[in-house]
């Protein structure tokens, strides 16, 4: 019995003692970065840069550094850092990754596929695409930016949620390259003097950016792709119906600017024909009015009816503008293919396949807006 | 050897010669000659001296000496139990607990009277186990007085007091007590069996006898709770619990216990529902603080890095910059010199101990960190795991609880996350394999009973006032008897068990 004992022990101690040592990294003997870059240099090298935890000022306020690198391939460059710090560098807390759009209409599915192959990269990232050279955005000094890497990736975040930028993780860049019947969003950031901004939407046809998408129809992609919803929707109408409800003022615009906002929507995309290959594409709005640029009589009959109607017909248009921006680049980042191959048995879509097949594509589009409050005593 | 079959004169001097031999180095025995024919002796200060010159050498001295005899001297004392005894050995192993003897001149039996009052202490405050309102009496070392607290709450005559006498030497009395209807025949059985194969010269206190009725010479955790409050006793004597008292220990064992049983207190139930329930639930969010805290900080800040959130890694890494030892090794300083204050305060003189508290919590915490020997957050982390470790009402408890941490910090040194995640399986395995007189140790968990959970955990106002939540018997025998939640009034446990 006391023999089995010591066995028993014996066997535990040696599990705990005789594996081996298991690499760690000591939080503070360890350069943590929070963000990368990647920009195309000459001869097909790339440059790396890299935001890194900085020593904290005595306030408090964190800072970073940047340090950029060359290699011939982005995990060379990125093993090239070290040569240039104390410290080993990891990769667990990088929440940023951006490209160059150099770069980006190069391909870089081989630069987003060594991310995947490393376990100590966490798959929801965020992605973007800059064009400028990134380091320019990295290493500028910002007076009211701390430390940049993070700030990028709360940055996007917030537009994630809030705004018109779709989910751009390297979880969903990763899953769009890889389906047969949908393409790649990525954000463009860029720095514009003081500030680092979002200005559009790169549109990829598989790894390779093709086209950019401005806010206005970006807002429209959004509504259609992401359970999280642009809080407000700026429509842009002729007056034509509206004007006999617009009080007169002194000057006097051919267009109505609202801003919406919004409270709650739906879409849905249905395949109709699969010979025509008709989708029908429809999006339910209940929206508060937040913002009106003329003097609208609320209060008259049917006005409100009148301006929902409007509402309904220009964001219709706005819509089918936006899709037909997709078909011209010919990159279906809504994914209309998946839509397809999930209606259709048996279609074996590939993706060079639905690539063909997406030119053909016709849409009919519905958008019908619910005013659930126009913030006026009636 | 008997008074009768010598020819003596003085009943003093003979008594001197036969108990000497017997008592040989007892100094205290005093033997006291009334007259040439009357003795009275008895062991100094293990009798009532009051009720001795009031009620006995009162009434013996004023009889006349030729007249006396044993029956009258046993009619005329009426204030205690006499019996009659003529074997001198039986004499003295009685005057050791406290009889008065009395012999008589020319007859064969003297008298022993009982007498004894043994040194104790009035009943006081707990001091050990407090709460804020409720009855604050506590047990002390007298088992009579200990069992007159019992009667005085619980008047039902089906509470069974069982004496017992333990230990070949010191001979200590020990109590079982019970409710009879309440209880599971089988923990009598188990204890009463564990009780005779114990074969020692004595057991100093009930902590001892705890570890002799245990089944587990090698268990981490108490598996029968100790408590000095006569309410957890008859709380738990309404749970059908068992119930051992000794006679000079101030605290009684209650069993079987479950592993949840450590981590209540009885205030809970006098305060309203809603609060005895987060009080109950706040000490299991302290046991869980005080065993995984300072490991994970080990292993988030050798191996998983990844998992530290951005706004928190940037003051680790401006605390941790300035410590020169690897976090495993802060850590297990920074937790001895824990230790170290609390057994300090424990062992110190209380006047002394007040002061090793300012010390330990001034100069250590905040100079530790100015000297670059620990990092701020480290200092918290470990104040807090101190903390959740003292919420346990019970103190065995809390200690099993603080050394377990031991084992995991280092395996999150060595294995990281892995590591606590190992240890933690090794100690939920032990913790499968214990039972409390022979009932599983993780009981109501495992087995699941929801009726004792609710009750346990009070999670239903109802609660409050319960105190079984399935009939007794249940608990050990397997789920046939789960329906039966009608059979609460049964009397007898044994038919229904099979």
């Amino acid at each position: 019995m006391i023999k089995f004992k010591i066995t028993q022990i014996a066997v535990v101690l040696m599990l705990v003692f005789l594996t081996g040592c298991f690499h760690s990294s000591v939080l503070e003997r360890t350069s943590i970065s929070v963000a990368l870059g990647y920009d195309k240099m000459g001869e097909g090298k790339i440059q790396t840069s890299s935001v890194l935890y900085g020593p904290t000022s005595k306030e408090g306020k964190e800072s970073s550094h940047v340090i950029s690198v060359v290699g011939e391939t982005s995990k060379g460059a990125r093993q090239n850092l070290n040569h240039k710090l104390a410290f080993k560098v990891v990769s667990g807390q990088i929440r940023f990754i951006a490209y160059e759009s150099e770069l980006a209409e190069e391909g870089i599915i081989s630069i987003v596929d060594t991310l995947s192959r490393d376990p100590s990269y966490g798959e929801m990232m965020y992605l973007s695409v800059t064009e400028k050279p990134i380091r320019d955005l990295f290493a500028y000094k910002y007076p009211n930016i701390s430390n940049v890497g993070t700030y990028m990736s709360r940055l996007i975040a917030h537009n994630i949620q809030n705004s018109w930028v779709p989910s751009c993780t390297l979880h969903d860049f990763r899953n769009d390259y890889y389906s047969a019947g949908k393409e790649a969003v990525l954000p463009l950031v860029e720095r514009t003097d003081k500030e680092v901004n979002v200005t559009a939407l790169a549109l990829f046809k598989k790894d390779v950016m093709i086209g950019k998408m401005q806010p206005k129809e970006a807002v429209y992609l959004k509504l259609l792709l992401d359970r999280d919803q642009p809080e407000t929707i700026e429509v842009k109408m002729p007056k034509d119906g509206m004007a006999k409800y617009v009080r007169k003022v002194g000057h006097s615009f051919n267009y109505i600017k609202t801003a919406l906002g919004n409270i709650g929507s739906h879409s849905s995309i249905k395949l109709i024909s699969k010979d025509d290959l008709t989708f029908d594409v429809r999006i339910q709005l209940n929206v508060e009015l937040q913002e009106v640029s003329e003097d609208y009589d609320f209060a008259e009959q049917g006005a409100v009816q009148q301006l929902e109607t409007e509402l309904s017909k220009q964001m219709s248009k706005d819509l089918v503008k936006m899709l037909n921006q997709l078909k011209r680049l010919n990159s279906d980042a809504v994914g209309f293919g998946e839509v397809y191959r999930s209606s259709v048995r048996n279609s074996a879509l590939t993706k060079d396949k639905w690539q063909d097949m997406f030119q053909k594509a016709t849409f009919n589009t519905a958008v019908h807006v619910n005013l659930i409050r126009t913030g006026t005593i009636e | 050897m008997t008074v009768s079959n010598m020819k003596i004169s003085d009943m003093a001097v003979y008594l001197k010669v036969e108990l000497k031999k017997l008592l040989p180095n007892c100094s205290d025995l005093v033997i006291h000659g009334i007259n040439s024919s009357v003795a009275v002796c008895y062991i100094s200060g293990l009798i009532d001296s009051k009720v001795l010159s009031s009620s006995i050498l009162g009434v013996i001295t004023v009889m006349d000496e030729d007249e006396v005899n044993t029956e009258l001297i046993r009619q005329t004392i009426t204030i205690c139990e006499i019996e009659r005894e003529g074997n001198l050995e039986q004499v003295a192993l009685k005057l050791l607990q406290g009889h008065v003897y009395i012999g008589v001149l020319d007859e064969y039996e003297g008298l022993l009277c009982n007498i004894a009052h043994f040194p104790t202490r009035a009943i006081a405050a707990s001091e050990n186990e407090t709460v804020i309102f409720g009855p604050v009496l506590a047990f002390n070392e007298s088992l009579g007085e200990n069992i007159a607290v019992l009667r005085s709450y619980i008047k039902s005559p089906g509470l069974v007091v069982e004496p017992h006498i333990i230990g070949e030497k010191m001979e200590t009395r020990i109590q079982l007590t019970y409710m009879s209807e309440y209880v599971d025949e089988q923990y009598i059985k188990y204890v009463k069996s564990k009780l005779e194969q114990i074969k020692t010269d004595g057991l100093l206190g009930n902590a001892l006898l705890m570890q002799k009725l245990q089944n587990h010479p090698y268990a981490l955790f108490p598996l029968m709770t100790l408590t000095e409050r006569p309410d957890r006793t008859i709380q738990a004597l309404m749970e059908g619990k068992i119930v051992i008292f000794m006679e000079g220990d101030s605290h009684v064992i209650i069993g079987p216990s479950s592993f949840i049983d450590f981590f209540l207190s009885v205030e809970d139930r006098y305060m309203s529902w809603g609060t005895g329930l987060f009080i109950r639930m706040l000490r299991f969010v302290g046991l869980m603080m005080s065993v995984f805290l300072t490991p994970i900080y080990v292993a988030a800040l050798t191996f998983h890095y990844q998992m530290i959130p951005p706004a928190l890694i940037v003051s680790l890494i401006e605390t941790r910059s300035k410590v020169p030892f690897p976090p495993l090794l802060e850590t297990l300083m920074l937790e001895m010199t824990m230790e170290f204050l609390r057994e300090a305060g424990v062992r110190l003189p209380t006047k002394v101990g007040q002061t090793i508290g300012i010390v330990g919590g001034i100069v250590i915490g905040q100079a530790a960190v100015q000297a670059g020997f620990t990092s701020n957050i480290l200092i918290m982390l470990v104040a807090l795991a101190a903390l959740g470790s003292f919420t346990t009402p019970n103190y065995l408890m809390s200690g099993s609880i603080r050394l377990i941490r031991y084992p995991m910090i280092i395996m999150a040194g060595l294995w990281g996350i892995l590591g606590i995640v190992f240890v933690a399986m090794l100690i939920f395995i032990h913790l499968l394999r214990q039972t409390s007189l022979g009932r599983p140790y993780l009981f109501p968990l495992f087995p699941f009973r929801r009726k004792d959970l609710t009750v346990d955990m009070l999670l239903t106002p109802q609660s409050h006032y319960s105190y079984r939540g399935s009939p007794a018997q249940s608990s050990l025998n397997s789920s046939e008897n789960d329906n039966a939640s009608n059979r609460s009034s049964s009397k007898d446990p044994q038919s229904d068990s099979n």
